[in-house]
């Protein structure tokens, strides 16, 4: 006992713990006891075993016999409380319908909202990543005046920026070069196996930005050389069957620019929720040469690192003039944006970002409060409706002593459990509803309850539970007891109004989003229907490379041949959308504000003009009779307008640039939509090339699967080594238009379940109101009142409120679509006509649901109904 | 009335409980427990039993006197009551029937060719 070291005791945490549940009266002896245990343990063990044994034990104790009995389990509170989970058990069970209504209603707008939640969040986490230096990363972006507008880009600023920027901010801690680009594609092989593969470059410090989930091989050491690339998983397996094998290995890529032998040193998991995915990376220094290092010579991202609290109002107001002191000639401004606002804040106005994706993020999020309030609304009207019945329950209650703070718990306590309660049924229908809600998102939005989902879905809940209590709560607690138990209410008219308003406002809702729903659905089908001036239809293109390249004529001549192909052509770009541009053309009788005027261009081959189906307005088409057509334009309209050529054919167009050749006017052609509807047509020609990047292919309808099939073969007789991989030309136009398409299906829905909510509540509550007038009808009837009178005498209140909704929502739905519409330069007008269906829509819908409820109490049995009290 | 029948934990306390005397306190007992059939065991396990011992009527405790190695805290010794040691004796006879209705072991002979 003497040797025992007086310095080291029982953890004081522990008994603390001990002390704080257990039973006062066995205190002492089990501190007592448990102190032996510790220092006779403490004699033949470590001090850290000891002391572990000692919470041991503490937590041992943790028993029946041993707890601090809850004293207040006889109190008043906790009998109260028994008592109104049994009242309100009472009522739901008296009130079956209204209680399941409530239920279905409240959980079909929670789920609502879990769905859209788990879009949303997923929406707000695309490119923010965590890596070490993410939150000080910005991307560079410019912008520059052109044909009248400011015309910003993110892909690629002048190649030396990132380092001169670097070099000369102080505000810049380091930077990094990125070269993302869907031009940069090629095909990689290992021994017999091919697999086309995008590729990127990427500079020292990548993986300080950006995540990185490397199989094999260190991210923030690989590609020191500039031979070695890191493969992505998919793109190792395809060509290796495994990660493993890869490395080590030595891969060709066959491409123009960039091919020949490389080293894998790495393989690397794809990036979910980033949205420039690639299978190759390339060390920048590939890329690195004298003449890219020139300024005129552009495509490089400048990502930088601004110092730790570095303004970035100031930072962008510095270097907003940058370019200009080290590269004349330079019209370019730059701004600064924190990369992962460049999803959301996607469209550019005067060079700056404004508002993009994130329009949808929170157009969601308004329709989610939405659909919770309209269901939180039914609540508040089904409580208060009831309410009078439970006024007695109210009146005794408070005759008794009950205060008004615990009615009010009461009843918050009883929206609560419905809301708790609803919970549970609306992660059942969003698990369910789960896999058709991502296919309609193109998402792979899982249903992990992340730890951080967590408290936002209780919140929801709970503020969903408080919110549809709080009306209930606070009115029916303020009741004078008297007045409760003598049966008649004088504040019910108050209640009345209110309830009234909400169903107002309910239904104004639903119509807005009936409106809204018309509205997109016909812009969608506008643009998807409207003449864009050629035709998208069979036409699949594939790239042109490997031996076809060069020796591309036996291949074309050979596919004419097939029996399904109309036509068969080469074009460069992308229709829509992917179409080059330049600007510096001169031409006669120009202004000097026309050396802005920027010109997008298509090249292909002879056929290309017919097989896209372009109409030929004047002039005529490329052709094979006349060699000079190589430096032959043929413009479109707005070209023609823009130019103010007056006899166009035969014209000449110059350039600035001394090595670009004149260029004589063959043909105009009709306007035709090579961008998004969302823009206006712009300025273009067409020019012949036989060096096009791609084959585009006219198939007849009705044979697309056998004419490919043919192709194919024919491709890889001539072309080996080289994946056949087409797409439609289809494919993109529907691409372009994806989001609109899902808002449309999205809002539909959810415009559905609004509805379908706002009526289940008009029909509770007129089935409440009639129950309650039961005496009134039978008294009519036997005065001699007709069914008829007795349906219209019910419904005219429910259907005058429903038409003051109408009449509220149909103004502001105009506003609402008109401004919606204005993002789209070729738009559908605001035909009366959507808002006369929105109306008469609605007004039958609520008008059958109260019919339901009504032409039943008509037929009521006067006997029964008069007989009871 | 309370369950008065003996499981395995409780059997093997109580005898734990006479032969410590008036040592016979839940850290004790505890030891004594593991020491003796080399099965680990708490405080709390112990204590949790002694409790429902005395309240089934076969114990009875009173607080004993305090020492230095508890803090000073004194320590509450158990007693088995005249009915604990009947239902050990009782649980004890029961067995011993059992084993004498076992024949091949109540002949304390092994005859397996019968």
């Amino acid at each position: 006992m003497n040797l025992r070291n007086h310095d080291i005791t029982p953890p004081q945490l522990a008994g603390r713990v001990l002390l704080w549940f257990l039973k006062e009266e066995l205190a002492e002896e089990v501190l007592g006891d448990l102190e032996e245990k510790f220092f006779s343990t403490l004699d033949k063990k470590s001090a850290g075993k000891a002391k572990r044994n000692y919470w041991y034990q503490v937590l041992k104790y943790i028993r029946l016999f041993a707890l601090k009995r809850n004293r207040s389990i006889h109190s008043n509170q906790a009998a109260m409380f028994k008592h109104n989970i049994l009242i309100s058990f009472r009522s739901f069970k008296r009130f079956k319908s209204t209680f399941l209504i409530n239920l279905l209603g409240l959980a079909t707008g929670l789920a609502s909202a879990l769905l859209i939640y788990l879009w949303v969040n997923d929406e707000m986490n695309v490119d923010k990543f965590n890596e070490k230096d993410s939150q000080r990363h910005v991307q560079v972006i410019y912008s520059y005046p052109t044909s009248g507008t400011i015309h910003t880009e993110l892909n690629g600023t002048p190649n030396p920026l990132f380092e001169a920027l670097a070099k000369e901010m102080p505000e810049v801690e380091y930077s990094v070069p990125v070269i993302v680009d869907s031009y940069y594609k090629g095909v990689l092989s290992a021994g017999d196996n091919n697999a086309r593969a995008q590729y990127q470059f990427i500079g020292k410090g990548y993986f300080n930005l950006f995540p990185g989930d490397f199989i094999h091989g260190n991210k923030h050491e690989i590609l020191s050389d500039k031979g070695e690339i890191a493969i992505s998983e998919k793109l190792a397996l395809s060509l290796f069957q495994s990660t493993e094998k890869a490395m080590g290995q030595l891969v060709e890529l066959k491409d123009e620019g960039y091919g020949g032998s490389y080293l894998v040193s790495g393989v690397f998991k794809s990036i979910p929720n980033s949205s420039t995915p690639s299978d190759i990376l390339f060390s920048y220094e590939l890329f690195r040469n004298d003449e890219m290092m020139k300024w005129y010579n552009g495509g490089t991202q400048a990502h930088l690192v601004l110092k730790e609290g570095v303004d970035l109002d100031q930072f962008n107001a510095k270097i907003k003039d940058f370019l200009k002191t080290v590269w004349k000639n330079s019209n370019f401004i730059l701004y600064a944006q924190p990369y992962s606002e460049r999803y959301l804040y996607g469209n550019y106005e005067q060079g700056i970002p404004v508002a993009g994706r994130i329009i949808y993020v929170r157009l969601f999020s308004i329709i989610a409060l939405f659909v919770l309030a309209i269901a939180c609304i039914n609540y508040m009207n089904f409580s208060t409706a009831k309410a009078s019945r439970r006024i007695k329950e109210i009146g005794v209650k408070k005759a008794i002593g009950a205060g008004r703070k615990s009615l009010i718990f009461q009843y918050f306590g009883e929206s609560l459990f419905m809301a708790f309660l609803s919970l549970i049924m609306a992660l059942i229908i969003a698990f369910l509803l789960l896999p058709q809600f991502n296919e309609i998102t193109g998402k792979q939005l899982a249903f992990t309850l992340a730890p951080n989902a967590i408290p936002s879905i209780i919140a929801i809940t709970a503020f969903t539970g408080l919110i549809s209590g709080i009306y209930p709560a606070l009115l029916l607690s303020g009741f004078n007891p008297v007045v409760a138990l003598k049966g008649k209410l004088k504040s019910e008219y108050k209640g009345l109004w209110l309830r009234k308003g909400l169903v107002v406002f309910q239904f104004a809702i639903s119509v807005i989003l009936i409106v809204s729903v018309i509205v997109i659905y016909k812009q969608v089908e506008f643009i998807q229907t409207t003449n864009l001036g050629y035709n998208k239809d069979h036409i699949i293109k594939f790239p042109k490379e490997g031996k076809l390249k060069e020796d591309f004529k036996p291949f074309l001549s050979a596919i004419r041949n097939i029996p399904g192909v109309t036509k068969a052509s080469q074009m460069s770009g992308d229709l829509p959308g992917d179409i080059g541009f330049s600007q510096g053309y001169k031409w006669e009788g120009m202004s000097e504000e026309d050396k802005n005027l920027r010109f997008y261009s298509i090249s292909g081959g002879y056929d290309l003009i017919d097989l896209l189906g372009i109409k030929l307005k004047e002039g005529r088409n490329f052709s094979r009779d006349f060699p000079t057509d190589k430096d032959a334009y043929i413009l479109n309209e707005t070209a023609l307008e823009m130019t103010r050529l007056e006899k166009p054919i035969g014209q000449k167009i110059g350039n600035f640039n001394p090595r670009a050749s004149t260029k004589e006017v063959i043909g105009i052609v009709e306007d035709f939509h090579f961008q998004s509807l969302q823009e206006k047509v712009k300025p273009l020609f067409f020019r012949f090339t036989d060096q096009a990047r791609k084959f585009v292919v006219k198939i007849q309808a009705g044979t697309e699967r056998e004419t490919i099939k043919r192709i194919e073969e024919v491709y890889e007789a001539l072309n080996e080594g080289y994946p056949f991989e087409y797409k439609f030309l289809d494919d993109d136009y529907q691409a372009l238009y994806a989001s609109e398409q899902r808002i449309t299906v999205l809002s539909k829905y959810f415009a559905g379940i609004a509805i379908a909510i706002s009526c289940l509540g008009l029909l509770a509550l007129t089935a409440f109101s009639t129950q309650r007038r039961f005496k009134e009808i039978a008294i009519r009837k036997v005065l001699g009142s007709t069914g008829l009178g007795i349906v219209r005498l019910l419904s005219r209140d429910f259907i005058l409120l429903v038409l003051l909704a109408i009449a509220i929502a149909l103004p502001i739905s105009y506003y609402l679509m008109k401004n919606w519409l204005n993002d789209f330069a070729y738009r559908i007008g605001l035909d009366p006509m959507y808002f006369i269906v929105a109306g008469v829509l609605m007004m039958l819908v609520a008008w059958f649901t109260i019919m339901t409820q009504t032409a039943k109490s008509a037929k009521v049995n006067v006997t029964e109904s008069l007989r009871s009290e | 009335m309370k369950e008065t029948r003996l499981g395995d934990f409780e059997e093997t306390l109580l005898l734990l409980v006479g032969i410590l005397d008036m040592e016979a306190y839940a850290f004790k007992i505890a030891e004594e427990f593991e020491s003796q059939t080399t099965r680990a065991t708490s405080i709390g396990a112990v204590h949790s039993t002694l409790n429902r011992l005395s309240e089934k009527g076969f114990l009875t405790s009173e607080m004993g006197a305090s020492t230095a190695a508890r803090g000073g805290r004194r320590k509450r010794i158990y007693t088995i009551t005249a009915s604990g040691q009947r239902t050990l004796e009782a649980s004890r006879d029961f067995k011993v029937s059992l084993w004498n209705q076992f024949p091949a072991f109540a002949g304390a002979k092994l005859n397996f060719n019968v």
